[in-house]
């Protein structure tokens, strides 16, 4: 075994090299440096605790917190609408892998563009409220760039759920093709209802997927977001869509406060090592890759 | 009685479901649209079909614009970096996927750790980094590292896969005494062929729309992306929405071919990763 | 075998192209061996394919005709992460001759790494105005050596037109000379069916951000330099708690665009105006938004101009608020030939160059000896009459100035999240960091 470990060690070394060039070395980096002050170029001062002291008491910090747990908020809606839209999927509508293939464009267009399309779509003189109106829906026809915490929300919808369902439907109908038929055809003989079906045979049968599924909307939405946010409101209006992540690029790449930046980077960090270790406690699980 | 309900609900179904394609397919429509008018007709007639349709704002966004220049830059740095993309992420996925070797399941769990952090923590350490290592302006800086921030997610699927394959082809080669490299060739990137093409058309997208690391490492003119290309386009006072609309469609227009062309690929490439468990 | 000769083809292949297609950025150590002097300059401004890249070939062309000596290699990056660009080459130690700098805080963060450029100027400093160049120096300290060349003022005020104006009743020469007039006329022209001010509000409310530099220019007039040091303040100050209210007055009685929500202000607001979809636009001198553009459109009488709106609180009346840089070029310390750089700078600054950049881009320049009859617009001529009164905007930190005053705009009078006593307590809290910066 000891050329399969020796074998495996070289295969493994390209990978494992570059991230600890181009990754790890920067996060260690990052942390190192929320203890300084920085303007990006010149010396770097020692200030030991200060930056963590200011952001505690910076009301930006703790906006872009709220904000970013309205946002987390909306992940069960994320996680639920591709579940059932892929059980509904699976009934064998016609179509459905044109469907499939039309509800993942969002996704091919990138964040960037989808986040400039969506500023121009939900002004409220845009394309979304013209159609409102004329299906006679005149009283949806709100303002949702301008009204905070409506532009907040839309946000979430937008890039929480929305955005990701392309994915969420070919993920999900994936997990669901590999369920026992045998179950199903059980519960039929039973004579339960689809509702119960789903609930019962299922939901449990892709119990994995959705966690990982979890994960990884966490993720998305605490490290992704970014671009979507800024081409959508600019963390606006005022500071009703700014996020963490939008407060670390706010500090580090406008005021080129790196060393505070850095702090910010650092809660981040935090949260982002949390919810790595579920996916680590989600991967023990996973018997394959034992 | 059931089948009338079935059908009233299959009926709501599609209703609804259509109802989302339409919401998906919108964005590409408006954005079409608004491409084809002219600023002066767009600041009349925001929202309805172009009365006299125009290739304008096209030629502002490639022949103004130089996109012919940045989009040939595109197509010869992305296959580049995806050669050494399918590299990286076969040998580290068949090392991880099928073989044992001490401290296995930490390493693979490290590079998923590493998965999570945004672009911007990592932008100034490692045009630092490229800096040092003289890096800067080269492309092969540019795709080390995209390959070391894609590569995670590219070797996870790789690693799912691999798992799957039956463990008597690999013995059956071990057996001919074969080493890593002929493994290499004749076993793993034929054993891989399906989702060599998934891993391919996921690398493509990633790496085209790439921004910040770009942004960072390519600063002259002659090297630069499609991407910074149009991020250039928009300069201080952002873009009129008739010239931002030709430019996301021009963006888009590679991303969206490859996947009308790899569709079928694509679908099935979630297949690892949501299949296990 | 097929796969693996396939596979080894594209290699052989694209590695090469690679190779050749990056070997480009070889090129500037080879030329430099030739005796000649190849100057590169960065710029932000250089990505605007349709105004400003073509006045700037023709000036670098001009340039290089003239001195024979210097080949000019002018680089565009993109402007939103543009200092961040910067910021890496000072780090690196290493980068571009020249660089193109915003007036004020952003160039003062890098006077540690531009040259003193007084020798250079002396010559011709005269065809500049000392205001200008006591922006332009250490700090903005005009004892100090000048450390850019302006290329740009810039300054913000309301323009009218005069045929909507004529439409709702209203003297199309005569401008609202007081706020009663001004509120007035809105009134006038909201009855006759005529949006009264189109704004841009989507994003960033600049509508906003700039109406109160115009409204400050008046509260402070020259003792604006005194809100950097400490001396005068945004709190407790009755006028600058009037002029707020003047503001939230426009948004409540309708005058401010309803659809200014909808409405970016770059480029879609001023493109409304444009379009003479409404009657008053507060716009910039400056490349855009601007006189040229409002001018070719609406017809070279057909726009009016006004600097800013008298209120009785305010001590000062009709200040052209401005900036004495809006953007300018300095020379990088690691130059190996800042002669050869500052004759390629004094090209844009002055003589024909400059009067090429005024007259194709439409940017007002600080020079004195440019010819602006020559250019067909009076209204220009009229704007430039009156001397500026320095821009508050200038004072503030990047963070503030480049984005925390507009979020905060946007809170007070878009959104109604906060008072407008709290919009003054944050107004004042940006002063603050001016002095704990210091």
């Amino acid at each position: 075994m000891k050329s399969e470990a020796k074998e495996s060690y070289l295969l493994i070394m390209p990978l494992m090299l570059l991230l600890l060039v181009f990754i790890l070395y920067p996060v260690l980096a990052n942390v190192y440096l929320s203890f300084f002050k920085w303007k990006g170029m010149g010396k770097a001062t020692f200030i030991g605790l200060a930056n963590y002291q200011a952001m505690f008491r910076d009301e930006t910090f703790w906006v872009s917190i709220r904000n970013t747990l309205v946002l987390l908020l909306y992940i069960p809606m994320g996680v639920m609408l591709p579940i059932l839209i892929s059980a509904l999927l699976r009934e064998g509508l016609k179509g459905w892998s044109i469907f499939r293939a039309i509800i993942y464009i969002p996704n091919i267009l990138g964040y960037v563009i989808m986040g400039m399309i969506s500023s121009i779509m939900f002004r409220k003189l845009g394309p979304l409220n013209h159609v409102l109106v004329a299906i006679g829906l005149e009283g949806l026809a709100l303002d949702w760039l301008s009204i905070p915490k409506l532009t907040l929300n839309t946000l979430g919808l937008v890039y929480g759920v929305w955005l990701r369902l392309g994915f969420g439907c070919i993920f999900f109908l994936a997990a669901m093709s590999s369920i026992d038929e045998s179950l199903y055809d059980a519960a039929k003989i039973d004579g339960a209802l689809w509702w119960r079906t789903f609930w019962n045979v299922t939901v449990p049968s892709i119990r994995f997927s959705i966690e990982f599924w979890v994960v990884l909307s966490f993720i998305e939405i605490l490290a992704r977001a970014f671009p979507f946010i800024y081409t959508f409101s600019r963390g606006g209006p005022g500071f009703a869509t700014f996020t963490l992540e939008y407060g670390i690029y706010n500090e580090g790449f406008v005021a080129f406060n790196m060393g505070y930046a850095s702090t910010w980077a650092s809660v981040l960090f935090v949260i982002c090592a949390v919810i790595a270790c579920f996916q680590v406690a989600l991967m023990r699980k996973n018997s394959d890759v034992q | 009685m059931s089948n009338r309900y079935e059908k009233a609900v299959k009926a709501v179904m599609y209703v609804v479901l259509g109802m989302f394609a339409m919401m998906a397919l919108y964005p590409l429509f408006f954005v079409l649209v608004t491409s084809l008018k002219s600023p002066a007709e767009y600041v009349n007639n925001k929202l309805l079909m172009p009365q006299s349709p125009t290739f304008r704002n096209f030629y502002h966004v490639w022949v103004k614009g130089n996109m012919l220049r940045y989009f040939l830059n595109s197509c010869i740095l992305i296959p580049t970096g995806l050669v050494v993309y399918l590299f990286v992420c076969i040998t580290a996925g068949f090392a991880f996927g099928r073989l044992r070797f001490p401290y296995r399941f930490p390493l693979f769990l490290s590079v998923l750790f590493l998965m999570i952090f945004p672009q911007m923590l990592l932008s100034i350490q490692i045009f630092q980094i490229c800096r040092k290592l003289h890096l800067v302006n080269t492309y092969l800086g540019l795709i080390l590292v995209w390959v070391a921030y894609f590569g995670p997610f590219g070797t996870y699927i790789m690693t799912t896969y691999y798992a799957t394959v039956p463990m008597e082809i690999v013995e059956s080669a071990r057996l001919d005494g074969t080493g890593v490299y002929r493994m290499l060739s004749y076993i793993m990137i034929p054993i891989a062929k399906p989702m060599i093409i998934i891993i391919v058309v996921i690398g493509t997208q990633s790496m085209w729309n790439e921004l910040p690391f770009s942004l960072l490492l390519l600063q002259t003119e002659h090297l630069r992306t499609i991407t910074q290309g149009l991020g250039m386009l928009k300069g201080q006072y952002g873009l009129d929405d008739t010239t931002l609309s030709a430019s996301i469609l021009s963006a888009s227009l590679v991303p969206l071919l490859l996947f009308i062309f790899f569709q079928r690929q694509i679908t099935m490439g979630s297949y690892s990763g949501a299949v296990k468990g | 075998m097929k796969i693996r000769m396939k596979v080894m083809c594209v290699l052989l292949l694209l590695l090469p192209s690679m190779m050749i297609w990056s070997a480009g950025t070889k090129e500037s150590a080879a030329a430099k061996a030739d005796g000649k002097a190849e100057i590169t300059i960065w710029d932000f401004k250089y990505g605007d394919v349709e105004g400003v890249q073509p006045a700037m070939k023709k000036i670098d062309d001009l340039i290089m005709s003239q001195n024979p000596g210097i080949t000019i290699k002018h680089v565009g990056q993109p402007n939103d992460n543009y200092y961040q660009l910067v910021r890496a080459a000072v780090q690196a130690g290493q980068g571009p001759d020249i660089v193109m700098f915003h007036g004020g805080v952003q160039a003062y963060e890098f006077d540690d790494y531009t040259i003193a450029m007084d020798s250079y100027i002396a010559d011709w400093r005269s065809e500049i105005s000392e205001f200008s160049w006591a922006y332009c120096s250490e700090n903005g300290d005009a004892k100090k050596p000048v450390h850019m060349v302006p290329l740009t003022t810039q300054g913000f005020g309301i323009y009218y037109n005069k045929a909507l104006f004529k439409k709702a009743g209203l003297d199309p020469e005569k401008a609202p000379s007081d706020l009663d007039e001004f509120m007035a006329a809105c009134e006038k022209l909201k009855k006759a069916g005529i949006v009264p001010i189109v704004a841009g509000l989507q994003g960033d409310p600049y509508s906003i951000d700039f109406l109160f530099r115009c409204f400050v220019a008046n509260i402070y007039g020259e003792d604006v330099k005194d809100l950097g040091t400490g001396k005068q303040n945004f709190a407790g100050n009755a006028a600058f708690k009037r002029s707020a209210e003047i503001v939230k007055e426009l948004f409540s009685k309708g005058y401010m665009d309803p659809a200014g929500t909808s409405t970016p202000y770059f480029m879609d607001a001023a493109n409304n105006f444009a379009a003479g979809k409404g009657a008053m636009f507060i716009g910039l001198l400056s490349d855009v938004c601007h006189w040229k553009v409002f001018c070719d459109a609406l017809g070279i009488d057909g726009v009016g101009y006004f600097p800013t709106i008298n209120f009785p609180q305010a001590k000062y009346k009709d200040q052209q608020v401005g900036q004495p840089a809006g953007i300018g070029y300095s020379v990088m310390k690691w130059s190996k030939n800042p002669e050869a750089a500052m004759k390629v700078v004094e090209g844009y600054a002055r003589g024909e160059g400059n009067a090429l950049w005024m007259g194709m881009t439409g940017a007002l320049s600080p020079n004195k000896n440019v010819d602006i009859k020559s250019l067909g617009y009076p209204l220009v001529a009229k704007i430039l009459e009156k001397p500026f009164v320095l821009d508050f905007n200038t004072l503030l930190l990047n963070e503030d100035a480049n984005g925390n005053f507009d979020r905060y705009c946007a809170q007070a009078f878009v959104t109604n999240e906060i008072s407008i006593d709290k919009f003054i307590a944050v107004c004042q809290g940006m002063l603050d960091n001016v002095q704990k910066a210091r």
